[in-house]
């Protein structure tokens, strides 16, 4: 699977990155090859039927009660700006 | 005596015997940072105020009559991924450069509970992105048996600074190796317990579905109180459970079915760590384990799968770090659209590790393409699970390495990503089949050490501490720390 430059550039767009051209080029060329690697799941002896997951099962007891209660303080603290209890976001376009 | 080749029973009696106090044992531990950590380099922020007021007060606990138990007394460092109130956390990322945490992480509290003293907060590869702690955005950590070379990682700061006699335990967390690889190239014992059993309340998320915190230390033994002090379940984290069923039956290694993987891919192991695990099969053998080869067809699939989970959740994780609600602060320039302000501090504050796995990561859950990777790796992540459980029908347990090689020099593959991930390709199966696995040092190759791992069945941790601790007895390598090898070993 190769992505090229366009490609890293769409996905650098999704993302909410920017990326120079060098690093395109080399993001390019590194993921192209990371993507052969990965596609073995694809491939051969991979394609065996899929299984059930074997997570353990969690029963209505084993998770806390659905009620609301109060935030940990000082997370809204954490924002570069508050009003309150919001986050000020800066001013933009 | 140095204090600090004290295990913790040894440290406890000497509290109880009133021959050492804890602000002693504190002090000679912050006087090694302080010596050490200049080359060494494994702690982000050093904690060493709070550290001698805390270890004040447990003097004056055990002068009212304390009975050190727990991790009484014990000095600890905590992988900076791990929230401590008040303190920076910075998960080694620019984006979190100010990050001061609002709250404690449960693993954190519990061990504060059970008496222990925070030394300071342990570099990491950004987010636990790596194999080598080279991705940090503050500093390069160095393995302390060869200062060229890498710790491991992603925990290499908690595995350096235990290796180094900076602390004497640690706590990291592992969602491919990232405790039992640092564990293993630095010497010393890592265990990743079953996903469920330690709460991920207060772990800044790389993957969810997959990552897990466990202790670091230089005995099997002192790994298990720390794996004890922070197991069970927490109402903060609802994929915590509780579960009884690991009866600690027998002792040693006489009667185990040790599997090993007959066909395992061995393409760029080093031999010598070959011998080393061979020779470490001979001793399980000689102590009476029953030990025999084992098939998993699947496991040659668990990196391709794990690096399509990984970055899926990475994309995910990551996108929070937008620079409105906490982190990095920057000023927005003239007419900047929101869209602009948050991809500009993301540039900026982001590494290269974690912009390429976002990258990839987005691919891998796009539209026509999500069927083909990030979906496909969840069957297949259910048939190693399938797998690994039939395995363990014939045998209680797996052997073989943790790492296709000792510790690498700094920068050797740190601009080959997919060099760099095969590091994880002995690691990575425990975390996608979602087993309990332990690193102990079996041996030297190349005058560095050779971990050994043992993974066991779903919730085995009682029996995977049994193993390693027997074999740790055949070995002799107890209670190593680097530069401190037995002769005839090293």
């Amino acid at each position: 699977m190769h992505l090229t430059d366009a490609d890293i550039a769409h996905l650098a767009s999704l993302s909410r990155l920017e990326l120079t051209p060098p690093q395109r080029t080399l993001f390019s060329e590194q993921l192209s090859r990371v993507l052969d690697y990965l596609d073995q799941i694809n491939q051969g002896d991979a394609q065996q039927e899929a299984a059930t997951r074997a997570r353990q099962n969690i029963s209505p007891s084993d998770v806390r009660a659905d009620v609301v209660v109060p935030s940990a303080p000082g997370l809204i603290e954490q924002a570069p700006v508050q009003e309150g209890s919001s986050v000020v976001s800066p001013p933009l376009a | 005596m140095d204090v600090k080749q004290l295990t913790i029973p040894e440290l406890h009696q000497a509290y109880a015997k009133r021959e050492l106090t804890v602000e002693a044992v504190t002090g000679a531990y912050l006087d090694s940072i302080t010596h050490t950590d200049p080359t060494v380099r494994a702690f982000l922020t050093v904690l060493g105020e709070q550290a001698i007021q805390r270890a004040e007060v447990l003097d004056k606990q055990l002068a009212a009559g304390a009975k050190p138990a727990g991790l009484f007394g014990v000095p600890i460092a905590i992988k900076d991924n791990l929230c401590l109130a008040g303190t920076r956390t910075t998960a080694a990322s620019k984006i979190l450069e100010h990050y001061v945490a609002p709250y404690t992480a449960t693993a954190v509290q519990r061990v504060l509970d059970a008496g222990a003293v925070v030394l300071g907060k342990t570099n990491l590869d950004e987010f636990a992105m790596g194999s080598s702690t080279e991705n940090s955005a503050y500093q390069k950590t160095t393995n302390p048996w060869d200062v060229t070379r890498v710790p491991g990682g992603s925990s290499g700061g908690s595995a350096a600074a235990v290796s180094a006699s900076e602390a004497l335990v640690a706590l990291g967390s592992d969602t491919g190796g990232s405790i039992r690889q640092p564990a293993s190239l630095c010497g010393v014992v890592g265990l990743k317990p079953t996903y469920g059993r330690v709460s991920r309340h207060g772990v800044i998320a790389l993957s969810s579905s997959l990552d897990q915190v466990g202790p670091l230390a230089c005995t099997v033994s002192d790994a298990r109180v720390l794996y004890e002090t922070i197991a069970g379940a927490d109402p903060l984290d609802a994929t915590t459970v509780v579960h009884t069923d690991d009866p600690a039956t027998g002792k040693g290694l006489m009667g185990l079915r040790v599997g090993y993987l007959e066909d395992a891919d061995t393409t760029g192991m080093d031999p010598e760590v070959l011998a080393q695990v061979q020779k470490a099969l001979k001793l399980l053998e000689s102590a009476g384990a029953k030990i025999q080869p084992v098939k998993i067809d699947s496991v040659k699939l668990a990196l391709a799968l794990y690096y399509v989970i990984v970055t899926s959740e990475v994309s995910s994780n990551l996108a929070r770090y937008d620079g409105i609600r906490y982190g990095v602060d920057m000023q927005p320039k003239p007419k900047e659209t929101f869209l602009q302000y948050t991809t500009r501090i993301r540039s900026h504050g982001l590494g290269m590790e974690a912009q390429r796995r976002t990258l990839l990561g987005t691919y891998t859950l796009s539209k026509g393409y999500a069927d083909r990777y990030y979906h496909r790796a969840h069957e297949l992540q259910g048939v190693l699970e399938r797998d690994f459980d039939a395995v363990f029908h014939d045998v209680d347990l797996l052997f073989g390495p943790t790492s296709p090689t000792v510790a690498f020099p700094l920068g050797e593959k740190f601009n080959d990503p997919l060099t760099m991930y095969l590091s994880d390709i002995f690691t990575v199966p425990a975390n996608i089949a979602n087993l309990p696995a332990i690193s102990i040092p079996i041996g030297f190759a190349h005058h560095l050490p050779v971990g050994g791992q043992f993974i066991g069945p779903r919730f085995g941790e009682n029996l995977v501490f049994r193993a390693a601790l027997g074999l740790e007895a055949e070995c002799g390598f107890a209670n190593l720390r680097a530069g401190k090898a037995p002769l005839h070993q090293a």
